[in-house]
């Protein structure tokens, strides 16, 4: 099922009241206006007229894979979503699950948990870009692409969701990490992981630990595993 | 090496690797391949070269090769260690992640020591993978004590805090 609101302050925290309430999984709440909506470590997420706000709820199973590896369900299927629009050159999955096109922040994702409900938080800047003081940001029509109605594309995101869940619990983390590193920056790529502690950690991306963290080498030849932090293109 | 003498060097380096302040060491030598982490959400060498492959809870970090299994190394605080008064309850961390005692910077923290909480009162977020959770007390109690600090890695299990009847 999908709902849709004109105005809310934010579709994670409604997703959330939703399964309080017993939603069952797979059901999807947009917005077309949000005016509360956060990202990572509770910074908003600037609303826009256009662009997409979108929530949707994951009931956890006895059995299913480590639940922060939902992260990166959530890229694969919003970037599976998107390559239509954008095709597979200009569009790149950051650690754990920015899109970014041409190198700026398309997208944001932010999951939550409270038991054994994640809800899943998707923005896209389809048609604006916010601006975020320490990032470039750019939106599909900025970057001369059609672009869908949010309505449109949480109804394919929707499909595309349910698809890598469904691989997720079948096939587990391997096949989604799979996915994502064939989406993801290039080996290589020179990133800035700001830690939670304050400092930060440059180093060439060198994929993915098995559990998903991300795995950055260090001119000295070392790899720091990273489990959470703001990643930056450098 | 002797079987003997392979177990013996190897416990001897783990002994080192943990008094070094390493987080990771990867030894490879003469078909010999062993991995330690102070990671304890660490799934260990990857053998197939790049594949990933599921993760259980808590693995202990792991060699690759026969050579004899390395004891797990952890820096993560065991209930043990914490002076815990009679009745009282120990919150725990859901899994690997940072703890955050606030919603977001510079906001006011969830509960301090000498909180009165109850089972639905939120104690902490924990993020990994920008997947944030919320700790609640699951009882009605008091805070006794807070054992991690705000932005601290923690381990699946850690103690975060000690609450008391109230």
């Amino acid at each position: 099922m999908i709902r849709s609101v004109a105005v809310t302050q934010s579709t994670n925290d409604d997703m959330a009241a939703l399964a309080k309430a017993g939603a069952a999984e797979g059901c999807w709440l947009w917005a077309e206006h949000q005016t509360a909506g956060r990202g990572r470590q509770g910074r908003l997420w600037s609303p826009a007229p256009g662009n997409l706000y979108a929530s949707t709820l994951v009931r956890l199973l006895p059995g299913d894979p480590p639940a922060p590896s939902l992260a990166l369900v959530a890229a694969v299927a919003l970037d599976a979503a998107l390559l239509p629009f954008t095709g597979p050159d200009r569009l790149r999955i950051k650690w754990p699950n920015d899109l970014m096109l041409d190198n700026a922040k398309l997208s944001g994702i932010l999951l939550e948990r409270e038991g054994d409900a994640i809800i899943a938080g998707f923005g896209v800047n389809l048609a604006h870009a916010p601006i975020i003081p320490d990032r470039a940001t750019i939106s599909l029509a900025e970057a001369g692409l059609a672009y869908p109605t949010p309505g449109e594309l949480v109804e394919t995101l929707k499909h595309r969701f349910a698809e890598y869940i469904a691989l997720w619990r079948a096939e587990g983390l391997a096949a989604i990490a799979d996915q994502w590193s064939k989406r993801s920056f290039p080996l290589g790529t020179m990133m800035r992981a700001w830690l939670p502690d304050g400092n930060a950690c440059d180093g060439m991306f060198d994929g993915m630990a098995p559990d998903g963290a991300l795995r950055l080498r260090r001119a000295s030849g070392s790899v720091e595993t990273i489990h959470a932090g703001d990643v930056f293109l450098i | 090496m002797t079987n003997s003498r392979q177990i013996s060097d190897v416990e001897q380096l783990i002994e080192e690797f943990q008094q070094s302040g390493m987080r990771e060491l990867h030894v490879r030598a003469d078909g010999f391949e062993l991995y330690l982490s102070t990671n304890g959400d660490d799934a260990g060498l990857d053998v197939a070269q790049g594949a990933v492959a599921p993760v259980a809870a808590a693995p202990a970090p792991v060699a690759a090769s026969a050579a004899p299994a390395a004891a797990p190394v952890s820096v993560a605080p065991s209930a043990a260690d914490v002076a815990i008064p009679d009745g009282a309850e120990i919150i725990r961390a859901p899994y690997l992640g940072t703890f955050y005692r606030s919603p977001k910077p510079g906001s006011p923290v969830y509960v301090d020591v000498g909180s009165e909480v109850t089972p639905e009162t939120e104690m902490c977020l924990v993020e990994v993978m920008k997947l944030f959770t919320a700790v609640r007390a699951g009882v009605n109690g008091r805070v006794h004590q807070i054992l991690a600090t705000d932005g601290q890695m923690v381990q699946a299990d850690q103690p975060l805090f000690v609450v008391v009847a109230a």
